[in-house]
């Protein structure tokens, strides 16, 4: 998130988009319903009317997959709004604190769908190049908006074709319903007011579920609600510490603190860094003349993380032990699909699994069952036996063809261990160990902690064994007791001079004179405050109330509760919105009071000259981009349609679908819509949780929601004679499960392009592990995924359905 | 001053912690399931599930609604199940509470008919069946806690207070809000008067509350009870009185006889 | 001709075996509660039976209590001989009721809390009061029949005293 949870209730108007937040994210409604206590408006955008729709004031249908065409209305309302009533935006903030102004690179090209050329599945690097700024050290901009090759003129021909009725047309929302979003949210574009949007997965799970997010950017840096108290983006994270996850980067294209992973090409740290460290760019002509560039601090944060890792062993002189981290080949894809394709292929011998369920939380579920009988080994580590652990002995599979050998480590529960749990807010909040573990269950830590002594003490001994320097000299030295506040302390980092641990990542050192296992979890543990997450001061310290409690726990970074916030004050530092100020320049004392400010510089008015920071600190030009031309498939988002979709055309262009998406080849046939004409796609419920290997195992929860069910309109039910608790088959090119069937006036037929539209909702709870056992839901999905993450698109596929 | 919780519909959004809470306090078993086509379960409240949220999806002034309801124990003012428990085992407490007494009871199930609610339920399956329902977390309550659901709610959805000033609470909330409520507090006048009162956003019709005057239902019971003493001392004195008179009757006519038998004798 | 008789006839017997299938459910219901044997549930917790066993019960008693009342009260002394064996079957039908509650009643042994705690708005407490009265009452007015067969003179002329107002 970009704000935070209780942030929440500042908002002028929710707008929850891609997330069912009443039901997966229950505590958070809280807040929503203090907003609307408070007068605020919610808008529910969902293909199902849910249990969060039930709060919503305008509820808005929309067809699974054309979040795209639906947000991108919203901007082509809202960007005609501007040049009507001006007065009703915040201008100043559009043209100094985005690249609006910035003018593009004349050889853009936008056709028909597609942004330039694109060579087997990619855009080729000149069809790139046309996506930069005219000058991409200096750029030029037009603070008049009018100049054609500027961003914002730009935007407005690129969404002046999602007009209200293509727009619903595609989307299958009601013309007066998708007006009144419009004008609601829209409203929250004045200064003084602020508009949040609440995501989920269901606006990441998709192929072009990057592209998605950035809609949602676009719209709201045009409404002027980033950095503001009330605003934000704010994603809801899918799991309770998945944001920590993220944050120490368990995924394989970064490393701890969002760091890039080395690829093959970079011969040594100097040439990794050319690649990775972005040179700050300086528009011209903006009241703002610096950029901050805090990514351009790379070196200090890369090499502090290798002194982390590799204490002593890491010096100048070995270029800071680069040379022995394992680097990835540019050309391969090691992301959850990627990894399973290439199990598929055979090309993977051994896995672990920790605290996962791919079995049955992976798209495609038979598929990467099979591919996973290609191992030679399996260690799962986990608090129950999962669908993953057992997955050689599933039903219907002879446990003596499978060669697998599968090793079972249990874990302890989050009530067994001590340690932090980072939130959607970025909260860093520190828990204790309640009782002891059953059996032989260990923490996490502790099984970690002895693979890696045993690990050294094998690679010590072994002398050919590959990249064995990396394993060896790694820095290891926890004693026979491993605590997580030992690790804590090294991720903060020390000052290792001194012996001291770092204040703050400012701090840290490109020289080796400082390590951190994260520079964003930089000052979480220091000298003077000891582990700031066990915090738990409940008085909001600030006067202006606005639900900051910075004294509760410690977000990163710093403990900024709220980023990007110096876009919430003017050029002079005064803020915008005087009741929900999030900081505040006092002239009189020359500093920042409320929220930790981002970046303690003076405001850019009281700034001298090549002083004056731009908000946006962690964007090379300093300002936010409405344009994105880092992205992997377009600097503006498009509208395709999914990779299976009930549609025979995109009704926005001519391309399809996402020319740059992944699609595995791994037992992962296509459906097409007259074999499988509904749209299906899959979520959670409140009472289960993900795969529901927890859940399904707690007979309380069972006893709420018992079985395997799929929902479906009553129109749907009547031609297929299917009654509500019937059970059903419902299949698609990739499978077939059956469940029970849920009959709801929830779902409504929608007409798209002239056609009746109707969504089978699959829940993806259930498995053949555990003690109430079902059909998985993800044997219905498929193994494609975003053109940027790869996430898989679990929320749009096509199926069909019949009764039992 | 009797406490009281207040359910507000239009907050409350169906997560079911306080189901699952009650069940955690109250160290009640789960029951098997099936999925029988709604998120509701289980279909009734039974004895190991004191409450639970119930799923509406209907149409009022041509808006859909997805609408959720808690049921449980109203905890009535005048309770109908205190009024027909013939050994006293249902008691209304000063705090509000209808506690029950497993010391008392026999299992005669009066409660269960005389509860216009339906609520007392039975361990049909136990060769030891109490009669159980929610307990208004009494124990909790002498604690200075509040009830279980209440506390575990996320969105603030249930309001624990005194009954008094809960009811200016609803009444304001539909004031502030007309068209986000149905006007009416269910529970303020029904039966008498319920601590368990509820807003709605549609007609409570809609949501299978039973339709209930506001007469308590104990008046009636009162009145027939009253009338049985006064009925017996009449009839035992009508008795009586019969009695007196055909012995008397009987006497004269028996003297009638001697007298006649006297007569017959002496002529 | 001699006609012989059985000592058993057949209505005697059906009813017999009647009441020997009846004892099954009745153990089941001890053992595993009263859903194990009947389709009583929350929704329905007075069943058929309950009502009538009471009924019939309370009927056969009412008939021996009119004819008590006509007897003693009213003096229609021609009724005498048969006062004995309606109170007999009067007798036994408020022990009928009285097991029939034993059967249905959830806790049964705690029958007795009905003479303890006394909730006087109760209807039900009402009609506990009367089944204890009324079943004092037979077994006082049947007492004679057994003090006479054992010869007990003294309990005998005090029931004598009292018999009126047992019968009022």
């Amino acid at each position: 998130m970009t704000n935070h949870w209780i942030d929440v209730r500042n908002s002028d108007c929710i707008m929850i988009i891609g997330s069912n937040a009443a039901e997966n994210h229950p505590i958070s409604f809280k807040w929503v319903t203090k907003a609307i206590e408070s007068g605020a408006k919610f808008i529910h955008v969902d293909p199902r009317f849910t249990r969060t729709s039930s709060k919503a004031h305008v509820y808005a249908a929309i067809r699974s997959g054309t979040d795209i065409a639906f947000i991108g209305g919203m901007i082509n309302y809202v960007l005609n709004d501007i040049e009507k009533n001006p007065q009703n935006y915040n201008i100043d903030y559009i043209k100094q604190y985005t690249n609006a102004a910035f003018i593009i690179n004349s050889s853009f090209k936008f056709n028909d769908g597609i942004f330039g050329e694109i060579d087997n599945g990619k855009y080729t690097a000149a069809a790139r190049n046309g996506w930069k700024y005219s000058d991409n050290a200096t750029p030029a901009t037009d603070t008049t908006l009018k100049n054609p090759n500027c961003v914002f003129q730009l935007l407005k021909k690129h969404y002046s074709r999602y007009t209200v009725d293509k727009v619903c047309n595609i989307t299958g929302t009601p013309k007066d319903t998708f007006l009144e979003v419009c004008r609601t949210f829209s409203d929250t574009g004045q200064k003084g007011k602020a508009g949040t949007i609440l995501y989920a997965m269901g606006t990441t799970q998709h192929t072009y579920g990057t592209q998605n997010v950035r809609s949602y950017a676009i719209l709201q840096l045009l409404l002027g609600n980033m950095g503001v108290a009330g605003g934000g983006i704010n994603a809801l994270r899918g799991t309770s510490n998945v944001q920590g996850s993220t944050d120490m980067c368990l995924l394989s294209h970064i490393l701890p603190g969002y760091l890039k992973v080395p690829q093959e090409g970079d011969t040594n740290l100097e040439s990794y860094l050319n690649r990775v460290s972005p040179l700050p760019i300086t528009p011209q002509n903006l009241a703002g003349d610096k950029s901050a560039n805090w990514w351009g601090n790379y070196k200090k944060y890369i090499v502090s993380l290798l002194k982390a890792w590799y204490g002593a062993a890491a010096n100048k002189d070995n270029d800071f032990y680069f040379d022995n981290l394992p680097k990835c080949d540019p050309n391969i894809n090691y992301t959850h699909i990627g990894m399973f394709e290439a199990m598929g292929q055979g090309k993977i011998k051994g896995l672990w699994v920790w605290g996962q369920n791919p079995a049955s939380g992976g798209p495609n579920s038979q598929g990467e069952r099979k591919a996973l009988e290609n191992l030679d080994w399996l260690v799962v580590a986990d608090i129950w036996m999962n669908e993953t652990a057992e997955f050689w002995r599933r039903p219907g599979i002879d446990p003596a063809n499978v060669k697998t050998e599968v090793f079972i480590l249990p874990a302890a529960c989050s009530y067994e261990k001590e340690g932090s749990v980072s939130n959607s807010s970025r909260w860093v909040q520190w828990r204790y160990k309640a009782v002891e573990p059953p059996g032989e269950a260990m923490p996490d830590l502790e099984i970690m902690h002895y693979v890696m002594e045993k690990l050294k003490e094998l690679y010590q001994a072994d002398i050919t064994a590959p990249n064995r320097k990396a394993i060896v000299d790694l820095n290891w030295n926890y004693g026979t007791h491993i605590t997580s506040d030992i690790v804590a302390k090294e991720i903060n980092g020390y000052d290792l001079v001194t012996g001291k641990l770092v204040e703050g990542f400012p701090s840290l050192k490109d020289d080796g004179s400082t390590s951190s296992g994260n520079w964003l979890y930089c000052n979480m543990y220091t000298e003077k405050d000891g582990n700031k997450a066990k915090r738990r001061n409940s008085v909001d310290p600030h006067p202006q109330q606005i639900g900051l409690y910075s004294d509760w726990s410690w977000c990163w970074p710093l403990n900024r509760r709220i980023i990007y916030n110096r876009a919430s004050v003017d050029l002079d530092g005064v803020p915008w919105d005087s009741e929900h100020p999030v900081i505040a320049y006092d002239s009189n004392h020359n500093k920042w009071l409320g929220d930790i400010p981002d970046g303690g510089w003076p405001p850019i008015n009281r700034a001298a000259i090549q002083e004056k920071y731009l908000p946006f600190i962690m964007k090379s030009e300093g300002v936010a981009c409405l344009w994105g031309y880092g992205l992997t498939d377009g600097p503006l988002p498009e509208a395709y349609e999914p990779w299976e979709s009930p549609l025979d055309n995109n009704l926005m262009s001519g391309t399809r679908e996402n020319p740059c998406a992944f699609v595995g080849k791994y037992m992962n046939d296509r459906g097409k819509a007259d074999l499988y004409p509904y749209v299906g796609t899959t979520y959670r419920c409140t009472e289960h949780w993900q795969t529901g290997i927890m859940t399904r195992n707690l007979p309380w929860l069972v006893g709420l929601m018992p079985e395997m069910y799929v929902e479906i309109d009553e129109v749907l039910a009547a031609e297929k004679g299917i009654r509500s608790g019937d059970k059903v088959k419902v299949s698609s090119a990739r499978g077939e499960i059956t469940a029970a069937a849920l009959v709801t006036k929830r779902f409504n037929p929608l007409i798209v392009d002239g056609k009746t539209i109707h969504h089978i909702g699959v829940l993806n709870h259930w498995g053949y592990s555990g003690m109430a056992k079902g059909d998985s839901g993800n044997i219905l999905t498929p193994h494609v995924g975003d053109a940027n993450t790869t996430i898989p698109e679990y929320k749009t596929f096509l199926c069909n359905i019949r009764r039992a | 001053m009797s406490k009281a919780v207040l359910y507000d519909a239009t907050k409350c959004i169906g997560c079911r912690a306080c189901q699952i809470a009650c069940k955690q306090w109250n160290e009640l078993r789960c029951e098997s399931a099936t999925n029988w086509g709604t998120y509701e379960n289980p279909p009734k409240l039974n004895a190991s599930t004191f409450t639970k949220i119930r799923f509406f999806e209907v149409e009022n002034d041509g808006k859909f609604h997805f609408v959720f309801t808690k049921v449980q124990c109203m905890h009535c003012e005048h309770p109908a199940c205190v009024a027909a428990c013939p050994v006293g085992a249902l008691q209304k407490t000063e705090s509000g509470a209808v506690v029950y007494d497993d010391n008392k009871c026999f299992g005669c199930r009066y409660c269960m008919v005389a509860c216009p609610f339906g609520i007392p339920n039975f361990e049909w399956d136990s060769p030891l069946p109490w009669i159980r329902k929610c307990t208004f977390c009494a124990d909790r309550q002498g604690g200075g806690l509040e009830p279980a659901c209440v506390t575990t709610c996320p969105t603030g959805a249930l309001k624990y207070g005194n009954r008094d000033e809960l009811i200016v609470e609803a009444r304001k909330r539909i004031a502030d809000h007309p068209h986000e409520y149905y006007d009416h507090i269910y529970g303020e006048k029904e039966a008498g008067g319920t601590s368990w009162l509820y807003l709605s956003p549609v007609p409570f019709k809609q949501l299978n509350f039973p339709n209930i005057g506001s007469e308590p239902v104990t008046v009636n019971v009162e009145r027939a009870m009253g009338a049985v003493l006064p009925v017996l001392a009449g009839v035992a004195a009508a008795m009586s009185g019969i009695y007196w008179v055909v012995q008397r009757r009987q006497k004269l006519s028996q003297k009638v006889d001697a007298e006649k038998k006297e007569g017959a004798q002496t002529k | 001709m001699i006609q012989r008789r059985n000592s058993f006839p057949v209505g005697t017997t059906v009813i017999t075996a009647i009441v020997i299938l009846g004892l099954i459910p009745m153990i089941i219901r001890y053992i595993n509660g009263l859903g194990a044997v009947s389709n009583l549930s929350d929704g329905r917790a007075w069943g058929f039976w309950i009502s009538f066993d009471l009924y019939c019960g309370v009927a056969l008693a009412a008939g021996g209590f009119t004819l008590a009342g006509v007897v003693y009260i009213f003096n229609r002394k021609k009724y005498y001989p048969i006062i004995r064996p309606a109170i007999l079957t009067a007798f036994l039908g408020y022990l009928l009721v009285i097991l029939a509650l034993l059967v249905d009643l959830g806790q049964p042994w705690y029958i007795w809390h009905a003479f303890i705690n006394w909730n006087i708005y109760s209807p039900l407490f009402e009609v506990a009061m009367c089944v204890i009265t009324y079943t004092v009452v037979l077994a006082l007015e049947f007492s004679p029949i057994i003090f006479e067969r054992f010869n007990w003179h003294v309990p005998l002329r005090i029931i004598r005293a009292i018999q009126i107002p047992l019968v009022i």
